[in-house]
Formats: C-alpha cells, structure tokens, sequence
C-alpha cells in the first residue's frame, strides 16, 4: 500500500447542470516516483479526476489515498498541503511580470511595511532553480519566453510550494517537437528527484516514450491499469475508443496534379499596415492533393490565410485559381471562384453564435439563386438545403432554428464545415481542423477532407499539430518569419524533427542541454 | 419575439404603469379622479383618441429608424436632429415650391428630405469607416450642430414677425394632409408610417439585404468573412435610419403643425430609442410599442386637463421605462441560464 503516492478509490462525480455522469467508480494508483499516463477520449473524464484530485472540483463519492493516507481534498490549498500540484493545458501566469513574480505569486514575502522584499523573492527563486535543476532567467518578464519556457515556470512556480506528485495536463500540446523533447527531459529529471508525476495526454506516440505505467479512462470509468510495456500503440488506442480507427483511405492519385491555387511573390502587411508580415511568398495547392502550411504563430501564417482567401489587402504578387487572377478581388469573388475556408477562431470568425443554424448555413451562399432571387431571399429552399446538411452532417439538435451556442463544440465545426464543403469549393482552406475535438470528431473530419481531396479538389491545411500534417498532407510548405523557406514532400523520410527545425529557422539540429547534463538524449528523434 | 421577450416587455410595461399610479395615488388631492382620467380619459372621446393615434405617427417612424440602426449594431442617437433637419427641410420645400400641385411635390419633397436626413446620419458612418469615431458620439454631436442650426434658421432668415415665437410661417393649406378624425389631430400620415413600417419589416425579414444588416449587428467579423462589405452596412443603416427619422419629423409637420416651430419634435428622437428598445428592434412591434408611448403623453396630458395630476407625470413614468428597458443585462442573463436547459429535451432526441 504504501508504494502508491496516490491512490483514488471509486470516485463517482456527478454534473447537475447537465445531468451528465462524469465518473463512475473511477479508480486511479500512481506508484511512487512513477510517471503515470492517464489517457482517454475527450470527456472520458481525465481532467475532472484531476481537478478531483488537485481540489478543483468535488466528488460525490469514492475515497483518496495521498501516500496510503486518507484524506479529503476540499481546495487547491488542501492539494498543495498534501503535496500535490497542477499544471494546466492553458497557463496561468501573468504576461506583464517577470518570472520570478510569476513563480512566488500568492507565497510573496511581505515585508513590515507591506512591501514586497524584491532581494529576498530573487534569493528565493534562485535557490528553487538550484534544488530542482531548472533554470531560467529569473528577470525576465514572460511575455517575451516561449510556450515552453513559459510551461516552465508553472512548473517552478508548483515546485515552489514544495509538491511531490505533479499533474501535466496536456502539457505538449502547445510545444514544438523540440520543446516537447525538452520538457521530457525535465519531466525524467524531476523523476530522479523523486516526484511523482501524472501525464495527461491523447498522443500515444509521446506516452509511450516517457510513461512508466498507464491507466485509460472510457466514459468515466477506468479499463485498464498496467505497464506500459504491456500495451503497444494499437491496444491502447482500441481500449480508448471501443473500437479501431477505421483505416484512412488516403490513396490519391499520383503526383504531378495540376496545381489549383498558385501564389506568386505575394506580400502582405499586418493590421496595421507598417511592417511587411509576408514576403514574398510562393505556393502551390494541387489538385487531389491536401497541402499542409505549417508555421510557429507570429510568422505570417494567418495573414497568409487572409490574404488567399480575400479578406486582407495583398500589397504585390498575385493570387491565382486555375489560371484566373483573384489580387485584389473582394471575399466575395473568391468564394464564387470556388475558394472556401474554415478559420481557426470558429466562434468568432467562422460563424455567428447568437444566429441559428440556418443563419450560419445560409450566409456564405445567399447571393445566389436558388437561395435568393433579386435580393429577395428564398426561405424555403435555404430550410430544405439546411435541413439536409444538418442530417448528412449529423449535427446534434437538428432543429435548423436553434441558435449556434445551443450546440458543442464539434457540432458548431460540423456546422463550419457542411457550409464550406456544400458550396462546392475547388479549394478548401482549413486551419486547424481538429483542435478541441476528440477522436471521434476528428476522424470524421480527417475522412470528409480526404474525401474532398479524392474527389479532384485540392485542400490545403494550417495545422499546428504535426502528426496531424504529417498523417494528412501529401506536400508541406513551411512558413518562417514571413517567407515560404521549404516545400517538402511528405516522403516516408520526412521526420517532425526536420519540419520543427525549419520552423524555428534552423538549418542544424536543435541541441538542449539539460541542467543535469544528459547528453545522450538531446538529439532522440520523435518516434513515427 | 419569443414568448421570453413578450413577457418581458408585459412587466416592464407592467412596472411603469404601476408605478405611474403609485406616484398620482400620492400626489393627487382626488385619487379617484385622477386614476380614472389618466387611464381611461384619452379613450374617452374621438378628439382624444385621435390625438394619441397622431401622436404615435412619428414616434412609430423614429422607434423603426432606431430599430434598423440598433439591428446593424450602430447605435444612431441623433435621431432628434435628423427629425428637426428633415421637417424644416420639408417646410422650407414646400414654401420653396408653393406652386406645384400636391402630387408632384409630395415624392419630390419625401425623397429630398429622406436623402438628406439619411446622409446626416450616414456622416456618422462615414467618420466611423475612416477616422474610427465612435458612432453613438458623432452621431449625438452632430446631431445637436443640426438642430441649432435649424434653430439659428428659424430664428433669423425664416421667422414669422406675427407668430409671437419662433416658427416659420404656414406653407400652403393644400399641403396638408387630410384629418381622418375631425376635430382631433389625426391625419392621413398614419397610413404613410404603417406603409413604411411594413416595408422595413420585408425587407428586414425577407431580403438579403436585411439578413446582411442583422449579421453585421450580430458579428461583424463573420459577416466580413461571409463577404459582406461591412462598411457599406454600416453606411446604408445609419442612411435608412436618419432618413426614416427625417419622415416623422416631415409627417408629423405635414399632417398637425403646417409650419416648423422651434422645438415641436418634442423627443420624438429620444422616444425612438425607447420605441426600438421596447419593441427589440422588430419594426412590427415599434407599432404597439410606440402607442403605449403615445398613450403615455396623451394620458398625463388628459389627466391634467380633467384633474390636478401634472403632464410631467408622463415623463416619470418614461423614465421608469428607461429603467426598466436598459436594466437589459440583467434579464439576458436569466435568458442565458435558461436558454441553456429549455432546449436539452430535442436535443438528446436527436439521433447522432
């Protein structure tokens, strides 16, 4: 008993706002000094069984078990006293403060007069640095790190308060390839000290190389508890979902398509208007092919994205859809050209939240007949035609009147997505395609964009999500401070290292050293 | 409106009244009298009721110029100086151009007005397009430049020596239009406003062009997504929006006054605003809406003549309705935590 640091024993939790059964006689043991995965779906329950654990939310029933001991976690302070400690998918940390504020925020030592004690915090925050073998300029303010500094002091700033079991929600979905490489080596370091750490993550490949042992999670109930040298990727991934991942039919047609959307020399400016954000930038996206435009954000990534399909102004170059000029043209004449796109931000660009969902159907394709006819609007037609994407789509709540934030979040994308995909695109611009969405969701998107590519259209995907890229895309572009500085094939030899390199900018291969000094694993390639 | 929003509007309107009669219970030497004057008096007789239905025509324009504008999320508030702009421009149209037959003069005289209290408004589209001036500010500014400029008019160059105050002398009798309900005000306007009303209502419910102006109110990020030019919305709202406030004022002068008195608008303006508010930008409901303001002013008016209770009653009771009206957040947040359970049951039904 007393090798478990945690032990959570049928935890039941209850949602009264929706009625829903979130867990249900979850039980969960992470062995001391372990790393521990804990994977599943979306709404599988991990992060409740977390925030159970970290004292965020309560549960029903069930008991806890912190070093064989009971013990009733009632809030985030309780959790910290019991030595237990979360990072979140999203940071939490102030942009404007330094590091060392942000790492002693709350534990502040105050002085007589009611001062902070700046000499002493620094003393403090280097000390932490010293035990724990993490280091970071303490002086810096935030806003200027990466994600994964960033996720860094988060980690300082829990060790701070002297914790021995860690929580890692989803900690690498925001890092490059080579600052996920990092963060393992950190996560391995705290291990050697003797912390306890739990691994949320959905990508496999990643559990798999760092996690000791794995506990899936499916509609709230825990199916499997082993070592994870008892599973390989395949097994993990069928108890996950219930069933294998249908196998992706991606065979297009062969190379040399003709190209559909071609890019030449264009330039573009930011919001306002001063520094050139693109330059110069070529691209081509074939037919029957998915091309991939990866990017660090920042980059002229998304201006890029505007600038194709007509909402930003295009300073020089040219933008052509089978050999048709588009520069210049309004949104509008893009779209009748055939270019369709899925932005990114859903809810604030790609649709409306407070109309319904015929509003959000309709809106793209109102300006043509049958759907209106000299200015006056067609309901009838626009109903029917609504009517049958929400069934084809199977969008949940069919009722075509019901407004948008009624509905998830994977439903408002199939929204999106039957609006973008019904108007019969010659070229479909999505970005991120999945994000928020399980696994489920995704492959039904993965399939509709495949299908769109198979059928002679072309699709080109914005993706920060690079097994995403690397699963989909037949050809990648990658964006560096403004410019297109590669076109790769997505060849068997192309590894995520080489795309996140060229990302960064980097012509030779990233090496971190870490605090500890474990050459050996800095140059490890990302597993396929 | 949802049954949601009708409730609603009932207790707000609820509310004022109730509180209206609290207010004469306590100032009134004879309650009785009083209470029964204010609510029943203005439907006592033809000459009162039809003086409240007069007095509803302009409120009934203004409340849908604000109702297009709010739609578009513009918020015009200088609906009181394309009012006054708009009804000295028709006066001065009509003296201008004494000798046309009324047929001829009466489109010519609507368009001019209708254009030119529209581009007043639509200057504070224009400065919102290029400059990013807060529309509600310019549109107020500006609003208060056109009035006292109206005002320095009347004054000045088209005053009337023999009126005793300042106002412009009467146009033509033949201008004006025809009393429905003799000896009371109401004139044939009333048809004018109905037909307007209407036809704002199709083409808010049925054109493109309406579903264009309520998804730019709604986000304007996805309209310019979908391909509407954003900025001609904006423009072409503030545009319908002044020009309808410019046809209550040219209405209202055209069917009562006969001439342009420095000050007859009388918060038609301000009014419309409520109007839409209460009517939740739905042109139809600006109707009703704006009868239960007539009645409002009528009613104090009335009140005053066969009792002791004060016309400033009625503007207490307005405010309590602005109260009421702009307490909004408060109400969309219930509507929120209600909305999200209300549509569960077809939702679960639903097959996935």
């Amino acid at each position: 008993m007393d090798s478990y640091s945690i032990e959570m024993k049928d935890i039941g939790k209850v949602f009264e706002s929706n009625r829903t059964v979130a867990l249900d006689h979850t039980n969960l043991r992470v062995a001391k000094g372990s790393i521990h995965a804990l994977v599943g779906e979306n709404g599988a329950g991990k992060s409740t069984l977390m925030k159970i654990l970290c004292g965020l939310e309560r549960k029903n029933a069930g008991e806890i078990f912190i070093g064989g001991v009971h013990k009733d976690i009632k809030s985030v302070k309780d959790a910290y006293d019991n030595g237990i400690g979360m990072v979140n998918q999203q940071f939490r940390l102030i942009e404007d403060y330094t590091v060392a504020e942000n790492i002693l925020l709350g534990v502040e030592k105050i002085n007589r007069w009611g001062f902070i004690n700046q000499r002493e915090s620094l003393r403090r925050v280097q000390a932490l640095m010293g035990t724990s073998c993490l280091s970071l300029p303490p002086e810096t303010i935030v806003s200027e790190l990466t994600m994964g500094q960033r996720q860094l002091v988060e980690i300082l700033r829990i060790l701070n308060r002297s914790v021995d079991i860690l929580v890692l929600d989803e900690p690498t979905s925001v890092l490059i390839p080579q600052e996920i490489q990092r963060l393992f080596l950190i996560i391995r370091e705290l291990k050697t000290q003797g912390k306890t750490i739990v691994f949320i993550s959905h990508r496999l490949e990643e559990v798999f190389e760092i996690c000791d042992r794995i506990t899936i999670l499916r509609n709230g109930r825990d199916i499997a508890e082993d070592p994870i040298s008892g599973f390989d990727k395949k097994q993990v991934s069928f108890l996950m979902i219930g069933e294998y991942p249908g196998a992706l039919n991606t065979k297009r047609p062969a190379k040399d398509n003709p190209v559909l959307l071609k890019v030449e020399n264009l330039s573009v400016r930011d919001v306002h208007g001063k520094t050139e954000v693109v330059r110069s930038a070529n691209l081509a996206v074939r037919q029957n092919e998915i091309t991939a435009l990866v990017g660090v954000s920042n980059n002229g990534k998304q201006e890029l994205v505007e600038a194709l399909v007509g909402l930003r102004r295009v300073v020089s170059g040219n933008i052509c859809l089978r050999d048709r000029e588009l520069t210049g043209k309004t949104v509008r004449d893009f779209r009748k050209a055939g270019i369709a796109y899925i932005p990114e931000d859903r809810t604030g660009v790609g649709a409306s939240i407070s109309s319904s969902i015929l509003d959000n159907i309709i809106a793209t394709k109102l300006y043509e007949i049958p759907y209106s006819k000299r200015g006056w609007i067609n309901r009838k037609i626009a109903r029917k035609n609504a009517e049958s994407l929400v069934r084809e789509y199977r969008i949940k709540g069919s009722a075509i009147q019901a407004s948008l934030d009624t509905l998830s979040g994977g439903n408002v994308q199939k929204v999106i997505l039957a609006r973008e995909i019904s108007s019969d695109p010659s070229v479909l611009i999505v970005c991120e395609p999945t994000w928020g969405l399980d696994h489920r969701s995704s492959d039904y998107i993965y399939k509709r964009l495949a299908e769109l590519a198979g059928s002679g259209k072309a699709v080109l995907i914005v993706s920060s999500y690079l097994d995403e890229v690397m699963f989909l895309a037949d050809r990648i572009f990658v964006i560096y401070k403004g410019e297109i500085i590669a076109e790769l094939e997505n060849a068997a030899t192309l590894t995520k290292t080489t795309i996140g390199e060229l990302m960064l900018g980097l012509g030779a291969p990233l090496s971190y050293v870490c605090p500890s000094d474990r050459q050996g694993e800095t140059n490890r390639e990302l597993p396929r | 409106m949802n049954q949601f929003n009708v409730w609603r509007t009932v207790f707000i309107v609820g509310a004022a009244l109730g509180f209206g009669l609290c207010v004469i219970l306590l100032t009134s030497q004879e309650p009785g009298v009083a209470v029964h004057a204010f609510f029943v008096g203005p439907f006592s007789n033809t000459y009162f009721f039809g003086n409240l239905l007069a007095s509803a025509i302009p409120l009934v324009l203004t409340g849908v110029a604000a109702c297009v504008s709010f739609s578009a999320s513009v918020l015009n508030l200088g609906l009181e100086g394309q009012v006054y702009l708009g009804s000295f421009l028709g006066v001065f149209l009509a003296w201008r151009f004494e000798t046309f037959p009324p047929v001829v003069l009466y489109p010519f005289i609507f368009s001019i007005v209708f254009c030119c209290s529209g581009l007043l408004a639509a200057l504070s589209g224009y400065l919102k397009i290029k400059r990013n001036v807060n529309t509600l500010i310019s549109s107020l500014l500006i609003s208060y430049i056109a009035i006292y400029l109206v005002d320095a008019l009347i004054e000045t160059v088209f005053i009337d020596p023999n009126a005793g105050m300042a106002a412009t002398p009467y146009f033509s009798d033949r201008f004006l239009f025809a009393k429905l309900l003799p000896p009371s005000d109401l004139h044939a306007g009333l048809f004018l406003a109905l037909i307007f009303t209407f036809s704002l209502y199709l083409v808010m419910k049925k054109s493109v062009f309406g579903f264009e102006i309520a998804l730019t109110g709604k986000n304007p990020t996805f309209a310019r997504y979908t391909g509407i030019s954003v900025s001609k919305i904006l423009m072409l709202s503030m545009f319908l929006s002044g020009g309808f406030a410019g046809m209550a004022g040219m209405i209202d002068i055209f069917g009562i006054h006969g001439r342009m008195i420095r000050g007859f608008s009388n918060g038609y303006g301000w009014n419309g605003i409520a109007v839409a508010l209460i009517a939740r930008n739905q042109p139809l409901w600006a109707i009703p809406s704006a009868l239960f303001f007539a009645y409002l002013e009528n009613a104090a008016n009335v009140g005053a003549l066969l009792s002791d209770i004060t016309p400033e009653i009625a503007r207490t009771i307005q405010a309590t309705i602005f109260f009421t009206v702009t307490a909004e957040t408060l109400f969309s947040f219930v509507r929120k935590k209600k909305g999200g359970g209300a549509w569960k049951p077809s939702s679960t039904a639903s097959s996935r």
